[in-house]
């Protein structure tokens, strides 16, 4: 058992650890899109297959933080390593998070698709494809070790809160002219506000990415901070 | 190799030199000893007649007598009585004369006196030398027998030998030297051209496959560069083949509208075509990487594992989100090599548009059969009403049916609208082709619908209209257009909206553009709105009394002008535009 065979299997455990998360990852860039697609195309169908996604998610969460504690604990890891280690533990918590987020989504796509449409979704979609986006490049420059698109990902989620913001106010004029919407309007109103959640849990990989790419901790400062 | 041609030349000339050396050595060794003994016999019979004269007494005589001859022959006399005593010696003082042996045993004495004449060659403890004998009888003038022997000292051979010896050595080494000289100048010469052909070989060895060698024809050398030259000729075809081989493949592999992908059993990808990349979104380096880094798609990472695992071809329909909504029919064929699993090969088929055509068949088919049923159904419902009995009662009669001619009129329009469409496509309409005034059109549309405009307490504006150049076109198709366009617009507007007509003018092309304040259109709709029934929210459309049509009607009729239609849409409202030709 030379220590060539040990760093070389320390190797291989890395690079599964990094598959997984990333797998991990692309489940739930799916559960985003179907959760999205099933509010939007009224498909109840396709929100029950996207709660059903989320019993893979919370299985590969627990797999995942046992595979770090493993290496963290066996390997004892160092720099790079180390900190490779230790931020997947943390994106793996965003990731479920995510996930729930959209169960959250699908579970109001199955109450609005029983009533009739309140009116056709217009800031949904786009908010959702910002979400979206935000979470594609956030894992994208994990992949890549690329920190760069940290910028485009910010803009995202602030373009998440202005339409959270909007849809707010104009589902509020709605609810005060007719009562009978509600409910409706409520539901939609979640939704928007788990889009603008997920868009912060994209913001918060982002961070550690960033972290992990450069050493550097940038949460709770704004990008416009040199520092 | 050369040395060893050197050495064994070398070697042979040694040989040789060694044996010549030996032998005539030998020979002339014993050439010498032969002719100085024959030489020193001749001497001592000359000096034997000489002593017979001269010695009368031999104690007395001979010593001065071998005195003497020995000064004048340069060599050592002797003369020794009958009886071995030495008498006189050239070599000897004469007082020393009684000290010496007793020469009877000499063999050279002994054979003088035997047989007549001896000779021997022996060390003379006398004179300490190699000595050469040569011993004759003689009667002194006295009568007395004795015997005269002349010795040379064999010293002078020596000399003879050693300085032979001395010319042997020394050109046997220079030509020893010389054989080494010539002999590795000439293996030079040879090994010189293997050492160009050994050049060649490595020349192509690194890739430069064009290199030939020079022919020197006549050689050995020159064979094996004519083979050489042939070997590296063919092996260059080969290669231009093999390459416009992997070119062509290449072609077909670049050209194909289906993306292909080879990943080893590992997940690395070995190989991609450009469709590969455009339909994944992939614009660096794709090949080396790892399957996960290029896609996170669940779909595709299930497929590769379970190809993987199962060594079974598998086909399967992907449905991909980013970079946009795709339907990709992929086909997984696992690669074996001699048996073992060596990869994955993955041919990706966009089958989105068949998909959404289909979409849209299924969709049209169930909107006409819903379209066409719904009245029907109602206007069967009240005939049979009025068969049941209704007819008895004419108010009612009247009212029930009031109703199914309302039906019958708007089944009628639908149709209408239907054939109007299909002889759009078809081009069996014949369209006038006149100069149109849009803010007189528009005019008269806004007074065709005046009732529901009103009704919706919206407000029209078509004061853009008013300097707007006049454009070419059929007028009653053309408003129809308008028409459709101002009743969708009234349709989707809440009450206190407006509607506002403006125009544009570029080159040979006029566009006028309908503006609404109403719900909007969803993006992903706007694209499909002028499809045949699209309906973006059914219920309200049905409610307005819409036939799902208008918007394809338009965008025929303004295709058939040679314009184009075209919408923009935000929560706040859209826009339609149309661009038709100027008159």
């Amino acid at each position: 058992m030379g220590k060539e065979h040990m760093s070389s299997q320390f190797h291989a455990e890395l690079s599964e650890l990094r598959l997984r998360l990333l797998e991990m990852g692309g489940k739930v860039e799916l559960m985003i899109a179907t959760s999205m697609k099933s509010v939007v195309e009224r498909d109840s169908d396709l929100a029950g297959r996207t709660i059903a996604l989320d019993a893979e998610i919370n299985r590969m969460e627990v797999e995942i933080d046992q595979k770090c504690f493993h290496l963290l604990a066996l390997r004892q890891p160092a720099a790079r390593d180390l900190r490779f280690v230790t931020l997947a533990m943390k994106i793996v918590i965003d990731l479920e998070r995510i996930g729930d987020q959209c169960v959250n989504i699908a579970r109001e796509a199955l109450a609005l698709n029983l009533v009739p449409q309140l009116k056709p979704y217009i800031d949904l979609p786009r908010m959702g494809e910002a979400a979206n986006r935000a979470v594609k490049l956030a894992l994208d420059a994990f992949v890549s070790g690329d920190a760069s698109t940290a910028h485009q990902i910010c803009r995202d989620d602030r373009v998440v809160d202005e339409l959270n913001d909007q849809l707010q106010r104009e589902l509020l004029t709605f609810m005060m002219e007719d009562p009978a919407t509600v409910e409706r309007a409520m539901s939609i109103t979640s939704i928007s506000n788990f889009l603008e959640r997920i868009a912060d849990h994209a913001t918060n990989i982002a961070e550690m990415v960033i972290f992990m790419v450069h050493g550097k901790d940038i949460r709770h400062a704004t990008i416009a901070d040199p520092g | 190799m050369r040395s060893k041609v050197i050495a064994i030349q070398l070697m042979i000339v040694l040989l040789l030199g060694a044996v010549i050396y030996g032998y005539v050595g030998h020979l002339l060794k014993r050439y010498q000893t032969t002719e100085m003994a024959q030489h020193l016999l001749q001497e001592a019979g000359v000096a034997r007649i000489v002593a017979a004269r001269e010695i009368r007494d031999l104690r007395r005589d001979a010593p001065a007598l071998v005195e003497t001859l020995g000064r004048e022959l340069k060599q050592r006399v002797t003369v020794i009585a009958w009886n071995g005593d030495v008498m006189g010696d050239s070599e000897v003082p004469a007082k020393k004369l009684a000290e010496l042996d007793n020469h009877l045993d000499r063999p050279e004495i002994r054979d003088a006196m035997a047989k007549g004449n001896g000779s021997s060659i022996r060390y003379s403890e006398t004179v300490h030398r190699d000595m050469l004998y040569a011993a004759l009888p003689f009667k002194t003038a006295a009568g007395q027998d004795a015997v005269l022997r002349v010795a040379l000292s064999l010293s002078s051979i020596k000399e003879a030998k050693d300085q032979f010896n001395a010319v042997l050595i020394w050109s046997l080494f220079l030509a020893g030297a010389t054989v080494v000289f010539f002999s590795s100048l000439l293996a030079s010469v040879s090994t010189k051209s293997l050492h160009t052909v050994a050049a060649m070989a490595a020349k192509i060895d690194k890739g430069e496959i064009g290199t030939r060698l020079p022919v020197a024809s006549g050689s050995e050398v020159g064979e094996l560069a004519r083979v050489f030259n042939n070997m590296a000729q063919k092996t260059e075809e080969q290669l231009e083949r093999l390459a416009a081989e992997k070119n062509r493949l290449d072609t077909i592999l670049h050209g194909m509208g289906e993306g292909i992908m080879v990943a080893d059993p590992q997940g690395v990808i070995t190989l991609v075509n450009p469709a590969f990349r455009d339909l994944f979104a992939l614009h660096d380096d794709v090949e080396g990487k790892q399957l996960i880094d290029i896609s996170r798609h669940p779909g595709l990472q299930d497929s590769f594992r379970g190809v993987i695992g199962s060594g079974q071809e598998r086909v399967e329909e992907l449905q991909l989100h980013t970079p946009k909504e795709k339907t990709v029919l992929t086909h997984w064929v696992p690669l074996l090599e001699n048996g073992a699993l060596s990869g994955v090969v993955a041919v990706f088929h966009d089958i989105s548009d068949i998909r959404q055509l289909e979409k849209i068949r299924r969709d049209f088919v169930a909107n006409v059969s819903h379209e066409l049923r719904t009245p029907v159904t109602i206007i069967k419902g009240y005939a049979e009403t009025l068969l049941g009995g209704a007819l008895e009662n004419p108010e009612q009669a009247a009212r029930f049916v009031n109703i199914v001619y309302s039906h019958a009129d708007r089944l009628a329009s639908l149709i209408g609208d239907l054939l109007t469409l299909s002889q759009l496509e078809s081009g069996t309409i014949a369209l006038e082709s006149r100069s149109v005034s849009l803010h007189d059109m528009a005019e008269h549309v806004v007074a065709l619908l005046e009732q529901k405009i009103r009704e919706r307490g919206i407000s029209v504006d078509i004061s853009g209209l008013s300097r707007a150049p006049a454009v070419l076109g059929d007028p009653g198709r053309l408003e129809q257009v308008l028409v459709n366009l101002v009743d969708n617009a009234v349709k989707y507007t809440a009450a206190g909206g407006s509607i506002t007509f403006s125009a544009s003018a570029e080159g040979d092309r006029v566009t006028v553009a309908v503006k609404d304040t109403g719900i909007g259109i969803p993006a992903r709709d706007l694209p499909r709105i002028f499809e045949r029934f699209y309906r973006v929210d059914t219920a309200r459309s049905r409610e307005e009394g819409g036939t799902g049509l208008g918007l394809s009607i338009v965008k025929h009729i303004v295709q058939l002008l040679g314009g184009t239609v075209s919408v923009e849409s935000s929560g706040q409202g859209s826009t339609f535009f149309v661009t038709l030709k100027k008159a």
